[in-house]
């Protein structure tokens, strides 16, 4: 069907064609629609609000605060917003997940995107009303930025966009829409206190991901206390007067970046030498229980042997699995693996938590499908024995057993967002709401004799965002109690073990969060108006993620330090508590903060989403090619706003002459269907071109006819593909030969992949790809070729960074005007050309061990650096041969490699070795450079 | 034979507004608006007459006339508009395709000089024949220039004070300054003068020597009114100041951003907000007189007719409120976002977001 040939235009087409189906991506995992969400639109001046009917109430909301932030901004940028915004708003990111406003798998870290092209606002609501607001106001803030700087750029007829580095636009969002937070000052003062700040400009801190934005928050902190918000503005609308972000930031303030970035160290150490007089640091001693990795959720179980171990999440791995070690000395092993199947595709990491009864029976959440499930798996005989999944509920998080192991309490997300407490009663497999409310009610825990939950709310708070209390449910009369009133935030609550007048949580009063105690008087039936005192039990200078209180004194705690979460074991006996005391008188959480309704402020109307299209890309090429000569082409893609259909326009011509015209004409139109689970796509072409086969020489070929595809996501990693053409195909070959026939195909593929990757390739899983198809010719009722594939790409994990990655590959073609296969080159068989194995059919079996070699290569220049980071090494050994007829024998090739990467993103190959037929060895090492990511 | 004497009459025209303004001035000077005007009939909220798009954005509007405007767009254009139809009379191209500002105006001969920000040149233009007088090679001058009988003073690059002579831009001297300049070169006591970005106000003789340095605690950016002898600063933390040759006469800080210039209309100080806000301030007893609330920010100066005040806000709508106490008046709304205005005797151009330009007559 295809042949080899030099039309990039056409190659651009079967590229789009291809884009937007997941089904015609090789590998990779699956963005599933679980849900077919009935879209409505909400609309006021500024703002069209893309909502589904269950979240009303959530999208009323975000279009007030969206109209109070709007206000801010103007006066804060100077600037008015001339278009409606749309934001489309997700009650959950379970949902958020399934947008196809992205076309990538969207991860959990991700809190909400604003993409420039349709300039579209992407958030989901997370159950907490604080967060919402601040991940509202962060996107509008990207999207002020973008008309200001843009406003500006335009008016003078600018080319490109104002190139503002991505920790300035990052940290601006940050700072411009919450300022500063206790979760900023943990990881800027365990950055100053560590010394590991990057260079603004540095290729490592792009790579940190989320310290980017830390960093570029607290420079323009900095920035904007010193030198004022005019001047960020000024820089904004005066961008386009400089060549660089480096001459612009020069010009507003007289001074470079890196004396900027001077003072700014400078005023950070000043600013947290004076907290650090009084305050304590963690060190890697021997309380440290873990060592890589970020690791998390610590809970003390009683293994088969009667010891006390720990067992926490981590994600060393690069993905989340559930690790145990020992309570009194470091013994880190897997516990439970989870995020390489179906069923187990997330356990939620720093979002959730695990939790073990003194059966020895492990909790946990893991997202499998369309919602969350908890399941619980008994540490001896490692099966799983029970699991609930609720059909009204969508997300989990923080389950935690009572004392007798019978219930469990955990925080739910429902379908319309909020999140509210539930019980499950595991024997009768029942789940009971406890609360229904707007309110965040997060971290529940029982108190010892399962009379009370304690847990975490906003629903004291008389504004939305000032902080989170410790609340307390009973469970018998309902009736809920405030204990806590601020300042700051109280989290993360957990009933001290055998003392029911005790709670541990934690408070971030000190600037970051530190482990508290509250005493609580008359706790077996604690009352409005009796008095609880609060006491820091300690004073860290970085902060905690969360705590296991193991014994009254003994509490295992996940701390920050050097970028990361480390379990320690803290014994409060040993450390000298803080003096100061707080106490609160426990009442009930009236006269708590309202969901805006806006009624009288401004008017909007609602109205059912309908499709409109509107440009995504639009390009045209022309090439030269020395056979063919110049060929040109145009390409279009539209699609509506939610990105659910797309439409793909092909237009191209590559006649070279007039009386060719209508010869060489070249159309095609594809709609993809993004919308349901099964994702469609159905097109029509017509293709004329002279083209090249190494089986039948030159010939003219016309194709006219329709291709459609199907792909069904199974699940995350899994899928079905299903694709037919039907056209009708006349070729002229240049020596008089004439064929006319009337083609169908059909393929037919499953696709698993659950890799995950480094910058230079896969790290770890597996993948695999079985594509099977014949071709028939209706014309002369004759069947026409086939095609069969089979890719198996396996990634074990020796160590943390050492892979070992095989690859069995095998591809058949028979029939007529089929395919040519090269598997020569750095991508193929290492040390041949990439035209020296070729054949209808091949085998190949590759096999590298992939390890680190160096951090990074400073290349440097007089006017800038290239750095090469990092560096990883490969020792390979390939086999393989590809053959037409006969199979002639297996051909090898062995060596070693490095890879690099450059930008961040491009991968350099070198590899050396030598070639082998299994009877000699090449006596000359080869040498091959090339580009692209490991298989 | 047509477009020849459309050319011709567009010329006369030019010319007989440059004569009838000519009265005493000097040849070269800064074009100056002027806050208050009396119209006919502002009870009523003016007619939009015509609208019509340029082919770029444009930047600044001057109403030259009865006839004829002039619009600097940021693409290097100048277009001459008759008011009461909208025809373009004439369009010049500037040699730089950069934001065009008017430095200077010669009223009598029909001319201008102009600039491009970033452009190393500054044009000397006869509007009446449409050709270049003058190019000289003076980089960076951004804005406001002063002229009077000592020469010309000018920013250039933001960060040095320049001298130079009226007809042929020589540099005769020059001074770099410790900071960026905020805003300025104003004439005050006859001096050149300057506000610096780090909240200075700074006055210079003749020869370029600092003769008084005021610190003035102001935000970078500042907005500059100049009524008389009396000059208005405000910033964008809600800081106002009226100075004059004696000093500072008032201060007040409202908790508001102020981008718009305040106007001083004799005892009262009429202030717009960045939150929509107008208020008038009696500054000679510091009290509020009124205050008005609308909506968004308001980013070019007010404007005074007969008894209203007209508030420009960016968000699309010039609103009208009395200007003895505040009350709602009307209001009139273009499509876009507002851009530039300007006001005359028989009505207001406005241009938006959108390239466009609209004439609404009272």
């Amino acid at each position: 069907m295809a042949r080899y040939r030099t039309h990039i235009i056409i190659t651009a087409l079967v590229l789009l064609v291809c884009h937007c189906v997941h089904a015609q991506f090789y590998f990779g995992r699956n963005k599933v629609q679980y849900e077919h969400f009935n879209w409505q639109v909400l609309s006021t001046e500024h703002f069209n609000i893309y909502y589904y009917p269950e979240e009303y109430a959530l999208a009323n909301a975000a279009l007030n605060y969206c109209e109070e932030f709007l206000q801010e901004l103007e006066q804060k940028f100077n600037q008015v917003i001339y278009q409606p915004i749309p934001l489309v708003i997700y009650s959950n990111h379970i949902h958020f997940q399934q947008t196809n406003i992205l076309t990538m798998p969207i991860p959990e870290g991700i809190a909400g995107f604003f993409e420039y092209i349709k300039r579209r606002v992407v958030i989901p609501y997370n159950g907490n009303m604080t967060d919402f607001r601040h991940t509202l106001k962060h996107e509008l803030v990207h999207v002020f930025f973008y008309y200001k700087v843009n406003s500006a750029a335009s008016d003078i007829g600018a080319w490109e966009s104002p190139n503002f580095p991505l920790w300035f636009t990052e940290g601006l969002a940050e700072y411009w829409s919450q300022g500063w937070d206790p979760q900023t000052e943990l990881i800027v003062r365990d950055a100053i206190l560590h010394d590991y700040l990057y260079p603004l400009n540095s290729y490592e801190l792009y790579e940190t991901g989320f310290l980017l934005y830390k960093e570029g928050q607290a420079f323009l902190r900095f920035f904007e206390e010193r030198y004022t918000a005019d001047r960020l503005r000024w820089l904004m609308e005066n961008f386009w007067r400089y060549d660089s972000f480096e001459k612009a930031l020069k010009g507003v303030t007289g001074k470079t970046l890196l004396e900027l970035e001077s003072e700014w160290r400078v005023s950070l150490k000043k600013r947290f030498a004076v907290h650090l007089l009084g305050e304590e640091v963690i060190e890697p001693d021997g309380t440290q229980l873990t060592r890589y990795g970020a690791n998390v959720s610590p809970v003390v179980f009683t293994n088969q042997n009667g010891q006390k171990e720990v067992a926490f999440l981590t994600s060393r791995n690069g993905y989340t699995d559930i690790y145990r070690t020992g309570l009194l000395s470091r013994k880190e092993k897997p516990l439970l693996r989870a995020e390489r199947r179906a069923g187990r595709e997330s356990l939620h990491f720093l979002q959730s938590g695990i939790h073990i009864n003194r059966g020895g029976d492990l909790i946990f959440v893991t997202k499998s499908g369309a919602r969350d499930v908890l399941r619980i798996v008994n540490l001896a005989t490692k099966r799983e024995i029970g699991s609930l999944e609720c059909p009204s509920v969508v997300s989990i998080r923080s389950p935690k057993w009572s004392e007798d192991g019978n219930l469990v309490v955990f925080a739910g997300q429902d379908y319309s967002g909020q999140t509210d407490l539930y019980i499950w009663r595991v024997v009768e497999s029942q789940a009971l709401r406890l609360t229904n409310d707007i309110y965040f009610d997060s971290d529940p825990s029982f108190s010892p004799d399962g009379k009370l939950v304690v847990f975490c709310s906003d629903r004291g708070r008389r504004e939305v965002g000032s902080g989170t209390d410790l609340c307390l449910m009973n469970l018998q009369s309902g009736e809920i109690l405030r204990l806590t009133n601020g300042p700051g935030s109280f989290t993360r609550p957990f009933w001290a073990p055998n003392q029911p007048d005790q709670i541990f949580c934690l408070a971030d009063l000190s600037g970051t969060p530190n482990l508290w105690k509250v005493n609580l008087p008359h706790a077996d039936s604690p009352a409005a108006g009796i008095v609880a005192t609060a006491q820091p039990l300690t004073n860290l200078h970085t902060g905690l993620q969360d705590f296991y209180p193991v014994s009254g004194d003994t509490i295992l705690v996940s701390a920050f330090r050097k970028y990361a979460f480390q379990v320690h074991r803290l014994n409060l006996a040993e450390k000298a508590h803080p003096a100061s005391a707080l106490t609160f008188s426990v009442v009930k959480p009236d006269s708590a903060w309202r969901l805006p309704s806006g009624e009288q402020l401004f008017s909007k109307r609602s109205r059912p989403y309908r499709l409109k299209y509107s440009l995504d890309f639009a390009q045209t090429n022309i090439v030269h090619d020395p056979i063919f000569g110049f060929l040109g082409g145009a390409q279009l893609g539209i699609s509506d706003l939610l990105g659910n259909r797309y439409y793909h326009f092909l237009l191209a011509n590559t006649a070279q002459a007039t009386s060719e015209i209508m010869d060489h004409f070249n159309l095609a139109v594809t709609m993809v269907d993004l919308t349901r689970r099964a994702n469609k796509a159905v097109g029509v072409f017509h293709f004329a071109n002279d083209y090249y086969n190494p089986y039948e020489g030159f010939y003219y070929e016309r194709a006219l006819g329709l291709r459609g595809g199907l792909s069904y996501p199974i699940d995350v990693f899994r899928r079905l593909e299903f694709s037919a053409s039907l056209w009708h195909s006349t070729k002229d070959y240049y020596y008089g030969k004439f064929r006319r026939a009337t083609l169908l195909s059909n393929y037919a593929s499953f696709v698993h992949d659950n890799s995950i990757w480094t910058y230079t390739g896969p790290l770890d899983g597996w993948s695999l790809r079985l594509t099977a198809g014949p071709t028939f010719d209706f014309k002369h009722s004759r069947f026409y070729n086939y095609t069969a594939l089979g890719d198996l790409r396996l990634y074990f994990r020796l160590h943390r960074n050492l892979t070992w990655a095989q690859r069995w590959i095998a591809w058949f073609n028979e029939g007529t005007d089929i395919y040519q296969f090269y598997i020569g080159g750095s991508w193929g068989m290492r040390g041949y050309d990439i035209r020296e194995i070729y054949g209808c059919k091949y085998v190949m079996f590759n096999q590298e061990l992939r390890f680190p070699f160096a951090e990074s290569l400073m290349l440097r220049f007089v006017e800038s650096d290239i750095r090469l980071s990092p560096i990883r090494g490969a020792v390979f050994f390939d086999v393989g041969n590809a053959w037409d007829d006969a199979f002639p024998g297996l051909l090898g090739s062995f060596g070693f490699g490095l890879r690099g990467v450059l930008f961040g993103g491009l991968v350099l190959r070198l590899d050396i070795g030598k070639c082998t037929d299994f009877e000699t060895i090449q006596k000359s090492w080869f040498v091959q450079f090339f580009f692209g990511w490991d298989y | 034979m047509q477009t020849h004497q459309h050319k011709a009459w567009s010329r006369r025209g030019v010319l007989v507004f440059f004569v009838a303004l000519s009265g005493c001035y000097g040849p070269l000077q800064i074009p100056k608006i002027t806050p208050e005007i009396c119209v006919e009939n502002p009870a009523n909220p003016p007619q939009k007459i015509w609208q019509s798009k340029l082919p770029s954005p444009p930047k600044d509007i001057l109403i030259l006339n009865e006839q004829k405007a002039l619009i600097t767009t940021f693409r290097g254009e100048l277009f001459l508009l008759n008011i009461a139809t909208g025809k373009r009379c004439s369009r010049f191209w500037t040699p730089f395709r950069k934001p065009v500002q008017i430095l200077l105006c010669d009223q009598r001969q029909g001319e201008i000089v102009v600039s491009g920000i970033n452009d190393p040149k500054v044009y000397r233009y006869d509007l009446c024949a449409g050709r270049v007088l003058l190019e000289t090679r003076l980089p960076g001058l951004d804005g406001t220039m002063l002229a009077d009988e000592g020469g010309l003073f000018a920013v250039q690059n933001l960060r040095t004070l320049l001298k130079l002579t009226p007809l042929t831009f020589k540099v005769l001297a020059k001074l770099e300054l410790p900071t960026n300049v905020a805003a300025g070169v104003f004439a005050f006591q006859g001096q050149p003068a300057l506000l610096t970005a780090d909240g200075h106000w700074r006055v210079y003789d003749k020869n370029l020597t600092l003769v008084q340095d005021l610190n003035l605690a102001l935000n970078p950016y500042p907005v500059v009114g100049f009524y008389s002898d009396h000059l208005v600063i405000a910033d964008s933390k809600g800081s106002i100041l009226i100075l004059n040759g004696e000093g500072i006469k008032y201060r007040r800080v409202l908790d508001k951003a102020i981008y718009a210039t305040p106007i001083l209309d004799a005892d009262n100080l009429l202030i717009a907000c960045a939150d929509g806000e107008v208020i008038s301030i009696n500054w000679r007893n510091d009290k509020i007189d009124w205050r008005w609330q609308g909506a968004g920010p308001v980013g070019r100066e007010l404007r005074i007719c007969n008894d209203v005040v007209l508030v420009p806000y960016t968000r699309g709508k010039i609103v009208a409120i009395e200007r003895h106490n505040g009350a709602f008046r009307w209001e009139i709304t273009t499509d876009r976002a507002l851009r530039g205005w300007a006001v005359s005797r028989q009505g207001i151009l406005t241009t938006d977001r959108d390239k466009r330009v609209a004439y609404w007559k009272w």
